[in-house]
């Protein structure tokens, strides 16, 4: 699968990267995919590394991050059992 | 007494504020036991969110700290219930506090990423790789979708060979090379298929510019093949080496 990626991205497949990358998190993140502190935690660090690399604009970084942030507040109200 | 944010611990037996604000725009300042100091901010919360703002507030403390101070840098999001729990953390911590600030006294730390360029990739992989070329005129005359797969696998292959070489090549001598100009040094997981080289070096202060100068050498003998990134000076997270009594 890698190489496959990999051969894709240098024949100039449409897919880059990062948008591999976001095209993850926005699906993960419109399915409730994401259960754990943890794994949003390490989106939202993919995010800005992203947003750094320029490979995501602001905007889009932070409607995104709002996103996340919501369902970060939401695990841990379960997890506090509120 | 209210919570206590807390950014990290330096050498500094005077109570200080530093004119500066830190996650929620609050003053930061320090709670002090003997020669030691936790540098803290008021929060009213019980847990902080990690978004961009605020965990660019907590680099931001700690970078301002650097200039002036050796810091034993704590990760985002701690907070202690009181400023009396804190107290109690540098209490009784303070021996190996003391010993990890030693160890960390005139150091920095320097982060380093190659990515392979895409680019030169391209360059590299059309000047007469003729099994590349094959490849990809039997994908065009395929005669089926099963067996266009299966060639673009096989082309994939030979790319990840190349990658495999250039990390050889370029990253693994550039980390190799900048560790002789470093205290210690670590290597962290890639980030993303581009990334061959994600490493973290522990540098003297008096030595940044020095290392700088080698990664600059570095980059214009490998003539944009690889790309450089180099974040630094940063508080020595990668390099701590203690592991805190916890206070409850």
């Amino acid at each position: 699968m890698i190489s496959k990626f990999l051969y894709d991205v240098l024949i100039g497949a449409p897919l880059t990267l990062g948008k591999e990358i976001l095209e993850k998190i926005r699906d993960e993140v419109d399915k409730g995919r994401l259960t754990t502190e943890e794994s949003i935690k390490e989106r939202l660090q993919q995010l800005q590394l992203l947003l750094q690399d320029g490979e995501l604009g602001m905007e889009e970084y932070e409607e995104l991050e709002a996103k996340l942030i919501e369902r970060l507040r939401a695990v841990r109200e379960y997890q506090r059992g509120v | 007494m209210g919570k206590k944010y807390i950014y990290g611990i330096i050498e500094e037996p005077q109570p200080r504020k530093f004119g500066f604000f830190g996650i929620g725009e609050v003053e930061v300042y320090t709670i002090n036991y003997e020669k030691l100091a936790a540098i803290v901010s008021d929060t009213e919360l019980q847990e902080v969110d990690p978004t961009r703002k605020n965990v660019l507030a907590h680099t931001t403390v700690q970078d301002r700290l650097l200039k002036e101070y050796d810091l034993l840098p704590m990760g985002f999001g701690i907070i202690a219930n009181s400023e009396d729990e804190v107290r109690s953390l540098l209490v009784k911590n303070y021996d190996s506090l003391i010993r990890e600030l030693k160890g960390l006294a005139g150091k920095i730390e320097g982060e380093l990423k190659v990515f392979w360029d895409q680019e030169a990739m391209m360059r590299q992989l059309e000047g007469g790789n003729r099994e590349l070329d094959r490849i990809k005129e039997r994908i065009r005359t395929a005669s089926s979708p099963v067996e266009a797969q299966s060639l673009l696998m096989q082309a994939g292959k030979l790319v990840e060979r190349v990658v495999l070489d250039w990390k050889a090549k370029y990253a693994q001598r550039a980390y190799n090379t900048l560790k002789q100009f470093s205290v210690d040094a670590r290597l962290n997981d890639p980030l993303g298929l581009k990334n061959i080289l994600n490493a973290s070096f522990l540098i003297d202060k008096s030595r940044e510019s020095e290392f700088k100068d080698e990664i600059y050498k570095l980059d214009s003998q490998y003539q944009g093949k690889v790309n450089f990134k180099y974040v630094g000076p940063l508080a020595p997270y990668n390099f701590v080496k203690l592991k805190l009594e916890p206070v409850k």
